[in-house]
């Protein structure tokens, strides 16, 4: 079952003075439950912007997309609440604890008091965050922190999950326990997308990638359609190779 | 919107505000701390140093041949007799207290029954000194009195013979009146920096502190709609305000009410008398203040990047709305029907009243609801604010701070912001600058307002941007046919505006004080001016100036964002606000309009140029009397401002007018297929 429709997604910001700047030039491509794909581009290249009209936080230009059949435009609170987000930007309230939190985001996604209790508990046991729940947030570790926005993602039960350079700037250990969760989702039927600039990521995980250049989407495929139609042998090739027969184009 | 919704962000942002050190210090630390600190050590303090004058004996050097003098002023109480050389150094060394001077034999003087003159040298400055004067002219009136008693009885006239009449002066307003305006002064100003304060932190960290944190993202991908998120923030940041606010006007009421028992006694009777209603309204008074405080501060705050910036954003706006209550709280500054819709300085000047007992139910309500008016357009600014995509996710975008202009891109035309910001800056500058030299002499000051407020900053700010100036100001030849249509409309419409400020002159007169004003500054009589000076100063400099700024700058900036003739109509009613005075606004405006036509349709600033020029020189020729009379009757006769202009050149006007208007439209469209 296809969770994530995107037809003809185009963004454009407009800059100071009139100027505009077209982050996103129409991206149609489709993800279904079950499945990991994955989202590959330079810094720039339009990944964020991307992920932010699929998670209803910004809205897009011109095209559209599904998200669970539900088209985010029209029924947005619907679609958020078949979504979890998680980015860079998606930070935790410092001066609320962890449990606090939880509760906060519980309410806002209609979830009644006693639901959110439990569903604590819960997440709080799978992800070993039992140690943690009664501190503020600001007094928690890289690690813990993103442990909290893990539970707190997936809170509601979202059938898809939008994780934007989920791993960026985290060390080893935790990186891993990201990319344990993404598996973890996938093994239990989400639907997940999520971009990165690491190739050993993608490799790792997606069982498609999308790559991004300069907001258009150059290529979509499973990895080993992606080495046949450049070929290459791995996916930083296929990408480079990529890029470089996109640059010579507008050369 | 869902309330509940609105109600869980409300309670959470509560949360999150009150465990900020900030904001409780702010809300609670200043009001229960540090006013009762403040004030009741500077109370006793006051108290302390009065006794201390009270006891202290002044220090006193008589510089008087007459040792009876020297007699007088020792048996004084609370004098002390001191000795110095270089007497007014010593009193301002604080060695001495006040001098006396006595010049002459006082005694020998005093049997001539010639007027015997004593000085008192004194420092008002010092309270000490202050004090020693008073107690030397008490001590000094006794001896008249006792002198004048003497002469009078010597004379065998009767006790009150020097006594003609007893003049008395006493004030009988009731002292919770006299407190009442005393504090109707303070209070408002107070109360609205108190809201302020309360209002200003959690405004800020509730919007630019939570981009800053990076929590804004979170919190939008949630079911919650934008106008959920600002209500519950902003109730948030209004219930802080108010707290603050009722907090500290308590904290205030208690400490100056314990205050006044310590120094009853030195300053006198100070009684507060306030009904309970009176406090009711105040508080309730309040409320709508504080909503409106909340809101313009959040939709600022929202607006910046972070913390410090929105800190610079919000700082200036508290500066800005403290002006009212402070206008408000000048003597004379009374409630009138106009104040009652002026934000701020209305509820200022309510209380002020309120506190007098002076209010009626009629003001209440209108202050009330203009108010609350303003508060909900506040509010809706905020929530619009927040709706923009592009300012509540900018981690890197925000109002550019540094100028550069290699920044800026070539343009065709200035924004429309921009073009209202320059119309603005000119506003102010004319409000402020070009008032100022005018008064001083009109040609000389209309020169410097026409080409240095008006013309100047329009080109330089074109300039600095990098916008293309011919363009933008349609500096370009009309047609051959735009010029004659041009011509035809000028000379028409110089008939028409008359007509126009006849019917005008009807319904709102100009104060025929300040026609007179008027008249005289322009010097049109003086034989010393010449008419070409006249002509250039106000007909052609303005025609120039105001037309590069209005149908030039505006014209192109405004007509980027709106339909051109929209634009035509928005220019002109600018136009008439850039003339400042009320009863030429509507004039000028009906001008504007025909010359924006003009620009519009013959795509040439020349063209009204000539048109503004024309309208301007002709009317200056006809009241200097130097325009064929034939046509100059039409200014000059008292008849026609009376009954209006005759019919048959009205017609004719209209004609030429029309005749301008349709060979103007004509070659429009000609030159488009072209």
């Amino acid at each position: 079952m296809l969770m994530i429709q995107s037809e003809n997604l185009r963004k454009v910001f407009h800059a100071s003075r009139g100027r505009t700047v077209e982050a996103v030039r129409g991206a149609t491509f489709s993800v279904a439950a079950g499945e990991i794909f994955g989202l590959l581009g330079p810094n720039g290249a339009g990944k964020t912007t991307l992920l932010r009209m699929l998670g209803t936080i910004i809205t897009p230009s011109s095209g559209h997309c599904w998200i669970a059949g539900n088209r985010t435009d029209l029924a947005t609170d619907e679609v958020r609440h078949h979504i979890g987000f998680l980015s860079g930007n998606t930070k935790l309230y410092g001066r609320l604890t962890a449990r606090e939190l939880l509760r906060y985001f519980g309410r806002l996604y209609g979830m009644p008091d006693p639901a959110i209790a439990k569903r604590s508990e819960e997440l709080a046991a799978m992800l070993g965050m039992g140690e943690f729940m009664e501190r503020r947030c600001d007094t928690l570790s890289t690690g813990q922190s993103q442990k909290v926005s893990i539970a707190r993602v997936l809170l509601h039960d979202p059938e898809v999950l939008i994780l934007d350079e989920p791993t960026l700037g985290l060390d080893i250990m935790t990186s891993t326990t990201i990319l344990d969760f993404i598996l973890d989702a996938k093994r239990r039927g989400h639907c997940i997308i999520f971009s990165t600039h690491y190739m050993s990521e993608a490799e790792l995980l997606c069982d498609r990638v999308g790559l991004i250049y300069n907001g258009s989407l150059l290529a979509i495929g499973t990895k080993q359609e992606l080495y046949e139609a450049t070929g290459t042998d791995n996916i930083q090739a296929a990408f480079l190779a990529m890029v470089g027969a996109e640059e010579r184009k507008h050369a | 919107m869902n309330l509940r919704t609105a109600k869980t962000i409300f309670f959470k942002e509560l949360l999150d505000t009150l465990r900020d050190k900030r904001t409780l210090i702010a809300m609670l630390g200043v009001p229960v701390v540090l006013y009762p600190a403040l004030f009741i050590f500077g109370a006793q303090a006051m108290v302390v140093q009065q006794d201390t004058l009270v006891k202290t004996p002044s220090r006193v050097v008589v510089q008087a041949s007459d040792p009876q003098v020297v007699q007088w002023i020792s048996g004084m109480p609370m004098i002390q007799l001191a000795e110095a050389k270089f007497p007014s150094e010593s009193m301002f060394a604080g060695e001495i207290d006040a001098i006396i001077v006595a010049q002459g034999n006082t005694s020998a003087m005093l049997q001539l029954g010639t007027p015997a003159k004593i000085d008192i040298q004194y420092d008002a400055t010092e309270p000490a000194s202050r004090e020693a004067q008073r107690r030397l002219s008490k001590g000094l009136e006794k001896h008249f009195e006792r002198l004048l008693n003497e002469r009078i009885a010597a004379r065998g006239l009767p006790a009150d013979f020097a006594l003609p009449l007893k003049i008395g002066s006493k004030d009988i307003a009731p002292p919770a009146k006299s407190t009442g305006t005393i504090l109707g002064m303070i209070l408002p100003m107070i109360m609205v920096v108190m809201l302020g304060v309360g209002a200003f932190y959690p405004a800020i960290d509730i919007t630019a502190g939570e981009k800053e944190r990076g929590t804004f993202e979170t919190l939008l991908s949630t079911p919650t709609t934008k106008l959920e998120i600002v209500f519950g923030k902003f109730l948030t940041i209004f219930l802080l305000s108010l707290l603050t606010g009722v907090l500290n006007l308590a904290s205030l009421t208690l400490t100056f009410a314990f205050q006044l028992t310590q120094i009853q006694d030195s300053i006198g009777a100070f009684e507060i008398h306030l009904p309970a209603a009176t406090v009711a309204l105040i508080f309730l008074l309040m409320a709508p203040l504080a909503f409106f405080i909340s809101a313009a501060m959040m939709s600022i705050a929202v607006l910046a990047r972070n913390f410090k910036e929105a800190q610079n954003f919000v700082t200036p706006f508290f500066a800005v709305i403290m002006f009212p209550s402070m206008f408000a709280s000048l003597p004379g500054v009374k409630l009138t029907a106009a104040m009652q819709l002026a934000p701020i300085a209305n509820v200022a000047l309510l209380f002020k009243d309120l506190m007098t007992g002076k209010s009626d139910v009629q003001s209440v309500f209108v202050v009330l609801v203009s108010t609350a008016v303003y508060a909900v357009l506040a509010l809706l600014f905020a929530a619009w604010v927040f709706q923009r995509e592009e300012v509540i996710l900018s981690e890197d975008r925000g109002i550019p701070l540094t100028l550069r202009r290699s920044e800026f891109t070539p343009e065709p035309a200035p924004s429309m912001g921009l073009a209202l910001f320059l119309f603005a800056l000119v506003f102010i500058l004319i409000f402020y600058l070009g008032t100022y030299v005018q008064s001083q002499n009109a040609i000389s000051g209309t020169l410097i307002t026409q080409w240095g407020i008006i013309l100047a900053p329009t080109v330089v700010i074109l300039w600095f941007v990098r916008v293309d100036i011919v363009r933008a100001l349609s500096l370009r030849l009309p047609s051959f046919g735009a010029s004659v249509a041009t011509l035809l409309m000028a000379l028409a419409w110089v008939v028409l505006i008359l007509q126009i400020s006849i019917w005008q002159n009807r319904v709102l007169p100009m104060p025929e004080e300040m026609a007179r004003q008027m008249e005289e500054l322009l010097q049109l009589d003086n034989p010393d001016v010449s008419i070409v000076l006249i002509l250039f100063a106000f007909a052609l400099s303005p025609a120039i100036c105001e037309d590069a700024l209005c149908r030039g700058a505006l014209f192109s900036g405004l007509r980027r964002r709106m339909p051109d003739w929209v634009a035509v109509l928005a220019v002109a009613a600018l136009f008439g606000l850039l003339h400042m005075v009320v009863y030429r606004v509507l004039t000028t405006a009906i001008s504007g309009a025909v010359l924006g036509y003009i620009v519009w349709r013959s795509r040439s600033l020349y063209a009204s140029i000539a048109a503004h020029f024309i309208n301007n020189a002709v009317a200056l020729l006809a009241s200097t009397g130097q325009l064929p009379q034939s046509v100059g009757v039409l200014w000059t006769d008292e008849r026609y401002q009376k009954s209006g202009l005759p019919v048959p050149a009205l017609l004719g006007a209209l004609a030429v007018f029309g005749a301008g208007v349709v060979l103007m439209e004509w070659t429009a469209r000609r030159n488009r297929a072209a």
